[in-house]
């Protein structure tokens, strides 16, 4: 019903009230054409100084007839098995009174109300742009539009709905929610749902058990996939870790986007963690790179609602975040994408699936933190919860990461400076320093007021302060000359990593 | 092609071949004897500009009698002609005298005046000159006082001259279009404005605090009271006490009078009132009236109360001297008394929501036949089709479409779980050598054998056979149903435990210009009509879509040959889609007749096409309906009738071979929407948009069942296959089902969350199929929902109680799609659900 009230005749008009939503009546009759409204039409045409009265009678008049119209255009929309009024049926309204329609208004689907207000007047409008007719005569033919063409699939085989692309999810992302949340919620709605099934209850009875209060024995989930899941699951996981890149970034693309999945997840996800475990002890960082990106997949699945599986996908997150030792070669190898793609993960996670009872983010932050203070973590660590710490958010750094700088610093320094380090750790220290500045100095640009005095900074943060001093001093040197240039666009403040798979 | 002709072994319908000869012959007799007057009074498509304002004379008349097709359907001897004499005279009496009712009450809203004119071309074609009946006399004054009204004063004097009318003749014996106003003016006091508010809060009081016994029943008043109180508010010119007692009120009434309340609160004015183009002026005329017009209780509002209850309501206006109420209640509301115990809310709910209350108990006392017909002898067509059969199977399998359609039904996704009646398709039939065909056949016969036994038995509720004429079974029919049957013999009968497979055809691209699907008898055609004014047809089979070759060609093929089915038809022509062009607006109903030979289709550009689907071209126009016309559909006997609804209040039974309507149902108070044939053809339903549904009598014209309880806009219907219950579905996305023994609502079936627009029963009835707007298509347990019902057999004379009308335990799957809304469903002959609908993005 909101949309009988949008597009169509009332050009220039605007209806007081918008359009009645839902309401009953009330709104209906006190949807009104603004007599000023019906002023500025009357300038339009060349009526100067119409009476008050008259506007009135007019915009009343108008308004009972536009509903009329309206209500009667509705009538061709409902017929025409839409639920959208188009332009048409205000034509065909028209036409069945007899009056000619208005031509050349139709057009695309959706025409935009635009609103725009000045000199006291608030006023809504369409926008109809001037054309330039040698520009429409010459414009290159428009693509001719696909014809309707029909395509067939199975929406249910003996009362069972099979999960195709082509049918919804077997549970959407919602009732995945809603059972995660409340387990029992899930027994009666699963008797409900799945009534379908041949030797499955009617509908009545799960109610009936309810008010005799007899308590609910959880249902044992039949874990069982068919043949054909069963093949996927094999295609899937032999493509996402074989060596085939044409293959994995297809199996990929099916993860990401296929709505069957629900099933199968407790399978992929356990396959995942078993995946990490054993080649986190391997040191086979390929692998655990395919691995993260199929974790990457699954979280972008707009149908999959994963809370269910987060203890077995946490962990394996934070195992590639912040491991001591991820590669055989950490001195050549680029374990650093890794542990950066794994925190860009935990940050999604954390960022979906965080609620006021698992209280993901707090608990990964702990976990940062303490790694970051023990005073024992290899540096490769001390990178990964820093990375980790850095993708949660500016807040985040804020607290855990500047107040440790120094201390950062000193085991840096202590690293680069000193002799005896291996080339690794030199080269973690060197990262972290990186990292460090990166994450820090935007934070000091705002939290800190110009003039930034270098001895300050020596005091404050140690090692990094002389990096930290010409960052921050870089970057107030680029928002006063963006300023000048255009002040809205501004310098991007999240630094974008390389992806993992470039760095191999 | 008559039977006559036909006889022998090679049967096949060559009724477009004749045609394209016979055409040209046939055309011009009908216009040729119209009367010059008709012919010079209209323009044949666009309406005049009067229509809207003729209010109650809607000038119907415009009719089709002077379209000068150069494309008839064949008219000598091609179709089956109806006994045109008597035949027609036995008909026409009732339903003129039922016109004649209705011109004369004046209420009937703008359906009334259709018929009448209908009539006079029928009879000006046949018999004019003679004696002049009281509805011919006046279907003339209409066209006079149109004639008067565009000043076309040389065609009055001419049409007077003519038809010997005087001047004096024509004053007071036609209803004038101020009838509205002496209508309205009943509504014209002198009261105080200021007194109503406080006349229906003291109303409303009283209801509110009266025992929960009597509470909703005399609640049914309040809805009236307030549509009346507020008209008679604005007839008199108090707007801004109208204003804010509608304000006031409106919030109270009930949630399903929304639509109306939006109407009636457009209505700020006298002005409005009057205006001959408010749509809601009937409102206040004659749209609160029930059941026959010119019945005493025409132009009331129907409220249906046990005895107690009103003789409570009747004490209270007694002793406190309410006179506005009173009078509105003794002259605008008609009080059915019962004796028995006060209904509950829920059922006074159930059937609320009609624009002129509840049905009358007398609406459905009249007998109706809801039996099936007889089914034909089809022991002797065997043999034939079996011929037929092997003779196709020699050629190519034109003719074997029912089978291979199961089996190409199913996409190529087909999982190995489908259905065994699909899969186990025994295609052998038609490619088997013709001897081992042969020998299947005398398998199936034993079958079938017993299938006939079971319905050869005579139903006590049947209609004699020959109290509607329907067309003899031609040859095609025979073999079309002795095909149906033995596919019959493989389906799975389904249940709450034999579920059906479904198989959804997504119309992909269609961009919000599909307004219909429909699917063939068998399954194997599909026909979408568009927004653009265009049908397209789809083949499901392999087979695909093939022209009749050009006369010329036809000519030189060899009659006597076996394949000449196949020799017909033009292989360079084969497509599996065609377009069928000739509308010129949105397309919003199409139907195959039952040989697939014909579509016929109803469009806004107020016109009904037949088509060929040999030909692939328009055969008739028929303009009879002069607004949009949504729905049009065949009789499920021969394709000979069809019925049509549309805009203007109506619905009419028309035969292919006759420009005009056979029969116009008037008595709908808005829109007709939905149309259908009862199985045994002498019945039509309709649903409307004044949210009530009745049932009509072919033979006599008049509407023998009123059932309310709908709050939206009726969408589509169905019978039950063994005819006696009817099914419903609206916009408020309810589904209701009726029992047409007694009218009574035996079930809502709630589940829907939008506009139900398809219903399908199983082939055998067990299960009932709906779909619509809120993408999702479900199962119920039709046997559960009427098993009360046909075990007592007594009938119940009340109507049935709360507990009978929750739909729990009825659903018995629900599918959804992933944003196709489904517009049509239908079963196969082998029980497998097709379901289709445009993609929505």
């Amino acid at each position: 019903m909101a949309d009988r009230d949008s597009p169509g005749g009332m050009q220039g008009g605007s209806p007081s009230g918008g359009a009645p939503v839902g309401g009953v009546g009330v709104t209906a009759c006190s949807a009104m054409l603004y007599v000023d409204s019906v002023k500025a039409m009357a300038e339009s045409v060349g009526i100067s100084n119409l009476q008050d009265d008259a506007a009135k009678d007019l915009a009343e008049d108008v308004t009972y007839r536009l509903k009329c119209i309206i209500q009667d255009a509705a009538k061709f929309m409902e017929l025409g098995r839409r639920i959208k009024l188009n332009v048409h049926d205000i034509d065909h309204a028209l036409k069945v009174r007899n009056i000619e329609p208005l031509y050349g208004l139709g057009g695309p689907e959706a025409l935009p109300f635009r609103f725009a207000s000045g000199g006291g007047r608030e006023i809504h409008f369409i926008e109809d742009k001037e054309l330039e007719l040698s520009e429409v005569v010459n414009a290159p033919i428009p693509k001719v539009p696909q014809d309707v063409c029909l395509r067939a699939h199975w929406l249910a085989i003996e009362g069972v709905q099979p999960s195709i692309p082509e049918n919804p999810p077997p549970q959407s992302k919602d009732q995945q929610r809603s059972d995660s949340i409340d387990p029992t919620n899930k027994n009666s709605k699963g008797t409900k749902g799945k009534g379908l099934g041949p030797f499955t209850p009617t509908v009545g009875k799960p109610l009936k058990f309810k008010t005799s209060e007899q308590v609910f024995v959880k249902q044992l989930a039949t874990h069982e996939l068919s043949v054909e899941q069963q093949l996927y699951y094999k295609e899937i996981t032999e493509a996402c870790v074989g060596s085939d890149e044409i293959r994995r970034s297809e199996a990929l693309q099916s993860l990401s986007n296929d709505p069957g999945l629900y099933e199968m997840l407790p399978r992929l996800c356990t396959f995942i963690a078993e995946g990490v475990r054993v080649n986190v002890v391997h040191y086979n960082l390929a692998l655990l790179i395919y691995l993260m990106r199929m974790v990457k997949s699954l979280l972008d699945n707009q149908t999959l609602y994963l809370e269910k599986y987060l203890h077995e996908i946490i962990p394996s997150i934070v195992t590639c975040i912040v491991s001591k030792q991820l590669c055989l070669r950490p001195d050549q190898d680029n374990h650093w994408a890794l542990r950066d793609f794994a925190s860009r993960l935990m940050a999604q996670v954390c960022k979906n699936y965080t609620t006021s009872t698992n209280n993901i983010q707090t608990r990964m932050t702990k976990l940062f933190g303490s790694a970051l203070n023990n005073e024992k973590a290899p540096l490769a660590s001390v990178y990964g919860a820093i990375a980790g710490l850095g993708e949660l958010g500016n807040e985040v750094v804020k607290v855990f990461i500047v107040p440790m700088i120094s201390e950062i610093g000193v085991r840096v320094e202590f690293c680069l400076d000193g002799v005896g380090h291996s080339q690794a750790d030199k080269t973690s220290a060197q990262k972290i320093k990186a990292l460090v500045v990166k994450l820090a100095c935007p934070i000091l640009k705002s939290a800190r007021k110009s003039p930034d005095v270098l001895e300050e900074y020596k005091s404050e943060f140690g090692y990094f302060a002389a990096s930290l001093h010409v960052g921050v001093v870089a970057l107030r040197n680029q928002d006063q000359k963006a300023a000048v240039v255009s002040p809205s666009v501004r310098p991007p403040t999240q630094p974008i990593g390389a992806g993992p798979s470039k760095g191999l | 092609m008559d039977s006559s002709s036909g006889g022998g072994s090679n049967n096949y319908p060559t009724v477009t071949v004749a045609n394209d000869s016979v055409i040209t012959s046939v055309v011009g007799t009908p216009s040729q004897q119209q009367s010059p007057v008709m012919n010079n009074s209209q323009p044949a498509t666009t309406p005049p500009p009067s229509l809207t304002i003729g209010g109650g004379m809607m000038p119907m008349e415009v009719d089709t009698h002077n379209v000068n097709h150069t494309s008839s359907t064949g008219q000598g001897g091609q179709h089956h002609q109806f006994p045109p004499g008597p035949q027609q005279n036995t008909q026409q009496s009732p339903n003129s005298s039922l016109q004649n009712g209705e011109n004369s009450s004046s209420l009937g809203g703008s359906g009334s005046g259709a018929g009448g004119s209908a009539e006079l071309a029928s009879k000006m074609n046949g018999n004019a000159g003679t004696h002049m009946t009281e509805a011919e006399k006046n279907a003339l004054m209409v066209v006079l006082s149109f004639l008067k009204k565009h000043n076309l004063k040389d065609t009055e004097e001419s049409l007077k001259k003519e038809a010997h009318i005087a001047e004096t003749d024509i004053r007071g014996s036609l209803p004038m279009d101020s009838d509205v106003h002496t209508v309205l003016s009943s509504y014209a006091n002198d009261e105080n404005p200021d007194e109503y508010t406080d006349a229906y809060n003291q109303l409303k009081n009283f209801i509110d605090t009266s025992l929960d016994a009597y509470k909703y029943e005399v609640g049914q008043i309040l809805w009236p009271v307030f549509v009346h109180m507020y008209l008679e508010l604005v007839y008199n010119e108090h707007e801004s006490q109208a204003n804010s007692f509608f304000l006031r009120f409106s919030k109270m009434q009930e949630t399903f009078h929304e639509t109306d309340l939006i109407s009636l609160g457009s209505i700020m004015k006298k002005e409005h009132l009057v205006h001959s183009e408010n749509p809601f002026r009937s409102l206040a005329g004659g749209l609160y009236s029930s059941g026959k017009p010119g019945s005493p209780t025409s132009g009331l509002y129907v409220v249906r109360m046990s005895r107690e209850a009103q003789s409570l309501l009747k004490r209270f206006l007694q002793e406190k001297r309410l006179k506005l109420v009173q009078n509105i209640v003794q002259d605008r509301i008609h009080i059915e008394v019962y004796d028995g115990i006060p209904r509950g809310k829920a059922a006074i709910h159930a059937v609320a929501g009609h624009l002129m209350g509840e049905a009358l108990k007398q609406d459905n006392k009249a007998k109706v036949y809801y039996g099936l017909l007889r089914e034909p002898d089809l022991q002797n067509v065997q043999m034939d089709e079996d011929d037929e059969e092997g003779g196709a199977a020699a050629g190519t399998s034109t003719s074997t479409g029912g089978n291979t359609s199961e089996s190409q039904s199913a996409p190529s996704t087909q999982p190995s779980t489908s259905q065994s009646g699909a899969k186990t398709d025994p295609q052998s039939n038609a490619q088997g050598t013709p001897g081992g065909g042969e020998k299947s056949s005398k398998k199936k016969k034993s079958k079938k054998d017993w299938l006939l036994s079971k319905k050869g038995k005579n139903d006590p509720n049947a209609p004699p056979i020959t109290r509607m004429p329907l067309p003899e079974l031609r040859d095609v029919d025979k073999i079309e149903k002795a095909k149906a049957l033995r596919e019959a013999a493989k389906r799975v009968t389904l249940g709450p435990d034999k579920m059906p497979s479904v198989c959804f055809y997504t119309i992909l691209n269609g961009d919000h210009q599909v307004t219909y699907v429909k699917w063939s008898e068998d399954g194997t055609l599909m026909a979408i009509g568009f927004a653009s004014s265009l049908i397209k047809v789809w083949t499901m089979t392999p087979a695909k879509l093939r022209k009749l070759k050009p006369a010329s060609d036809l000519a030189e093929i060899d009659r006597e040959a076996d394949d000449v089915l196949v020799r017909m038809m033009d292989d360079h022509s084969a497509e599996p889609n065609r377009c069928l062009r000739g509308h010129s607006g949105p397309v919003y109903s199409l139907d195959f007749a039952p040989d697939k030979a014909y579509l016929l289709s109803s469009s806004e550009d107020c016109s009904i096409r037949l088509w060929s689907l040999l030909t692939w071209t328009c055969l008739v126009v028929y303009k009879g309906h002069l607004f949009p016309v949504w729905k049009a559909v065949f009789s499920p006997h021969g394709g000979y009738y069809f019925a049509s609804a549309g805009y203007d209040c109506t619905a009419r039974l028309w035969a292919t071979d006759s420009y005009t309507a056979l029969r116009v149902f008037a008595g709908h108070y808005s829109d007709v929407t939905a149309i259908l044939f009862h199985p045994n053809s002498n019945y039509i339903a309709t649903g409307s948009s004044d949210r009530s549904v009745r049932l009509w009598d072919c033979v006599s014209g008049s509407c023998v069942r009123l059932m309310t309880g709908h709050k939206g806009t009726i969408h589509a219907l169905h019978f039950s296959a063994d005819g006696r219950f009817l099914v419903s579905s609206a916009a408020d996305s309810k589904v209701l089902v009726w029992d047409l023994a007694n009218g009574n609502l035996l079930t809502c079936l709630n589940m829907h969350k939008s506009t139900v627009y398809s219903l399908s029963f199983s082939r055998e009835g067990s299960v009932l199929a709906t779909g619509g707007l809120d993408y999702c298509v479900r199962l119920w347990d039709f046997m559960k929902m009427i098993e009360d019902v046909v075990t007592e057999e007594g009938g119940a004379t009340i109507p049935p109680d709360v507990k009978k009308i929750s739909a729990d335990g009825l659903l018995i799957g629900e599918f959804y799609t992933k944003a196709t809304p489904i517009y049509s469903l239908h079963f196969t002959r082998r029980n497998i659900l097709l379901a289709s609908g445009p993609f929505i993005y």
